[in-house]
């Protein structure tokens, strides 16, 4: 799905409808084909007090389910999860702009640990739903007046719990809310894939009951949904930076009209009645319009270095998730050829577009940074002007951040591997003792990150443990790989991450307190300067 | 979190990192070490189990003791060769009585007792996200910990960092009230 270019259409047969037998079926008989989403406009929200009467926090959170929950195959029968952090979006930030010509302006952070979100304006007030990386559950939340409220995590028939990701909300026919999201992963196949994409719906934003199998394709994430006569469903194939849009109904089943490359695909309804795909190109947003969901053509990108699209139905508010550390969506002037692609699981560190090239403009902590993560001779070549490649691109989005060259800044800087030297064990021994009292401290740090900020506050706690984490990062083939990134500290191989647990560790010991170390899986690459 | 068709690969590279975070973790007197926290969560109960067992020679030096970390699996788990059965129960003030984390300490106290494992643990435990109703989280504590009461051989409070929207943190909350009170109780004084 090259910009300029066409999308292939291709027409394949429905695989999709779910059990007719089991599924409640969604009112068909008053479709609205324009209603359902709102055609965007250059009005903003208007100021309104929020939370609004529509949405309240959900009481109710038990994780098994009730006698009285809907029987869905695909939706009410796969393994529901007890919250729990999760670290793969940790990171992540939600960010909302304006779309204004082919660039998103106004921008705002919502929250750092807030990932795929959709919404739709009600009452005047943006409503959002988004992943929580807190308990991996899916959060209702509303921005008015620059202000992010959570609302909370939604139930779903009765029970809070994590396993639907992947987003989309939109107005049902019956004026329900309307939630299609990917249900966890399917327990057969090897590999597992995603789950169907499970519709649901609302009355108050908080507490969805299911309805039914929307898609039963298997292979598939990301759907973004468009309600009318005929629906039309764009979803990412999983693994792949592909994008596919069916047309179809529920009852009928859908039929896949398009494909293209892409990811994160979002639907929108213009003002003039056209539809419009965002989906994430290379280094900017790539469009196409249609006038049924069945044709296509490219059209004019959004020329913003972001990913995550997903337009706030009845407004000029996009949602969206640039790199962490990036600073939001940054303008796109030129052709970004060398700007990586980028999507919402694998984006690559922020790299510099335009402007004077900051490997050669003297800063030495950069230089420095550089030279120890990829050798002064590939330094070199970026000084000269070469664009980072491969590997190099980590590492420069580690550097940068570490040196104030772009990227978080503001941060105290992170411990680096890199310079750390292994410190000789105390005197201390290991202690016996018949209960560890203790807190989770993570890594304690950077400065400020957890409520415990050293070892004296744990022994103020009246404890004598403290709990570590020791991160092994994988990277997207599941290989354990380095460098990495992590709540502020970076590592540029195994070696040093191990010599700044074991410099932790032999800090607190020292200072009395017993250790309970634990080792975690985490992706290589998140943010630097988180 | 992992992708279930890579998990295969990060399981054959770990035993490298293992052996190395064994020999860390032995020169600096770690009291207490889990190879992999919850790896039912990463890998799924038959992928954990396996490489549990796997990664148990890499530590033949560490003597300190080995926990296994539960996440929630229903399927059960093979504790055996491991010192502590860890638990973590961060209900908070959202699951009641006879519900998930009830059966789930019920589950790995009666794995551990037919895996030869001697000692309980909560290792990690208490609220992810802010209570709405401390006093529920209060009364959900005293059950779970009750039901490990004579078994359990510790317990760690998560303190949720503070990046994290809506976390909840321990200290100059009603969490640390309750923290220092429970110490008391066990003959903690904070110092």
């Amino acid at each position: 799905m090259r910009r300029g270019g066409l999308l292939c259409v291709v027409v394949l047969a429905a695989a999709c409808g779910g059990d007719s037998e089991s599924a409640e079926p969604v009112q068909t008989s008053t479709v609205a084909p324009t209603t359902s989403a709102a055609p965007t406009t250059t009005a903003a929200p208007t100021a309104a007090p929020t939370p609004t009467s529509t949405a309240t926090h959900s009481t109710t959170t038990t994780t098994q389910a009730p006698d009285t929950a809907p029987s869905v195959p695909g939706c009410t029968d796969i393994k529901r999860r007890a919250p729990a952090f999760e670290e793969g979006i940790a990171e992540h930030e939600l960010w909302i702009g304006r779309l204004v010509g082919d660039q998103v302006t106004d921008q705002q952070m919502l929250g750092s640990g807030w990932s795929v979100g959709d919404g739709f304006i009600i009452d005047g007030v943006a409503h959002i739903w988004a992943m929580n990386a807190l308990d991996h559950v899916l959060h209702h939340a509303t921005f008015a007046d620059g202000k992010f409220t959570d609302l909370g995590p939604i139930s779903v028939d009765g029970h809070v719990f994590q396993g639907f990701i992947d987003p989309d909300v939109f107005r049902l026919p019956d004026g329900g809310i309307g939630l299609a999201a990917v249900n966890g992963m399917r327990t057969e196949g090897t590999p597992r894939q995603p789950g169907p994409i499970c519709l649901m719906r609302s009355d108050n934003g908080q507490d969805f009951e299911t309805v039914h199998v929307l898609i039963d394709e298997s292979g598939v994430q990301d759907p973004a949904v468009l309600v009318g006569d005929e629906w039309v469903v764009a979803v990412k194939v999983f693994g792949e930076e592909t994008v596919r849009v069916m047309v179809g109904t529920p009852e009928t089943g859908f039929e896949v009209t398009v494909t293209g490359s892409g990811g994160d695909p979002d639907l929108v309804v213009e003002s003039d009645g056209t539809i419009r795909l965002t989906v994430c190109g290379e280094g900017m947003l790539d469009t196409y319009r249609s006038p049924d969901g069945r044709s296509w053509e490219a059209s004019d990108p959004i020329r913003s270095q972001t990913c995550g699209p997903a337009s706030i139905t009845g407004s000029d508010w996009m949602l969206h998730l640039p790199k962490p550390g990036q600073g939001g969506a940054l303008p796109v002037e030129s052709e970004p050829e060398e700007i990586a692609a980028t999507t919402t699981s694998t984006s690559p560190p922020s790299i510099p577009t335009q402007g004077s090239n900051p490997f050669s403009s003297g800063n030495i902590a950069l230089r420095d940074c550089l030279i120890s993560s990829i050798g002064e001779e590939a330094f070199n070549g970026l000084a000269a002007g070469r664009m980072p490649v491969g590997a190099e691109m980590m590492a420069v989005g580690i550097c940068m951040a570490q040196a104030g060259a772009g990227g978080s800044g503001g941060m105290p800087t992170a411990p680096s591997g890199s310079s750390c030297t292994p410190e000789t064990p105390g005197g201390y021994s290991r202690h016996d003792r018949p209960f560890m009292f203790g807190i989770k401290a993570f890594h304690m740090y950077p400065p400020g990150e957890q409520s415990v900020a050293d070892e004296s506050d744990i022994k103020a706690l009246g404890m004598n443990t403290v709990g570590l984490v020791f991160q092994i990062p994988y990277d997207d083939g599941g290989h354990i790989n380095y460098p990495f990134s992590t709540f502020g500290s970076n590592f540029s191989d195994l070696d040093a991450s191990l010599c700044h647990i074991g410099n932790l560790i032999n800090r607190v010991k020292s200072a009395g307190l017993s250790v309970y170390l634990s080792g975690e899986p985490l992706y290589y690459r998140m943010g630097p300067g988180v | 979190m992992l992708d279930s068709a890579s998990v295969p690969t990060y399981l054959s590279e770990l035993p490298e990192v293992m052996a190395r975070l064994a020999e860390t973790a032995e020169r600096y007197k770690v009291e207490w070490l889990a190879p992999i926290s919850e790896p039912d969560k990463y890998f799924g109960p038959d992928a954990a189990n396996q490489i549990m067992q796997d990664v148990l020679p890499r530590f033949d030096e560490f003597d300190g003791k080995l926990v296994w970390q539960v996440f929630d699996s229903v399927q059960r788990l093979d504790l055996r060769g491991y010192d502590v059965a860890g638990l973590a129960v961060l209900g908070c003030d959202w699951d009641g009585v006879g519900e998930m984390f009830d059966t789930t300490i019920s589950r790995v106290v009666d794995w551990a007792a037919a895996d030869g494992v001697t000692e309980i643990a909560h290792v990690e435990f208490g609220c992810v996200n802010n209570a709405n109703t401390p006093s529920a989280a209060i009364a959900n504590f005293d059950r779970w910990l009750g039901a490990t009461s004579g078994l359990s051989s510790g317990l760690i409070i998560l303190d949720s960092p503070r990046s994290a929207p809506n976390g909840q943190s321990v200290v100059g909350t009603w969490l640390e009230d309750w923290v220092v009170g429970y110490g008391r109780d066990l003959g903690f004084s904070p110092g």
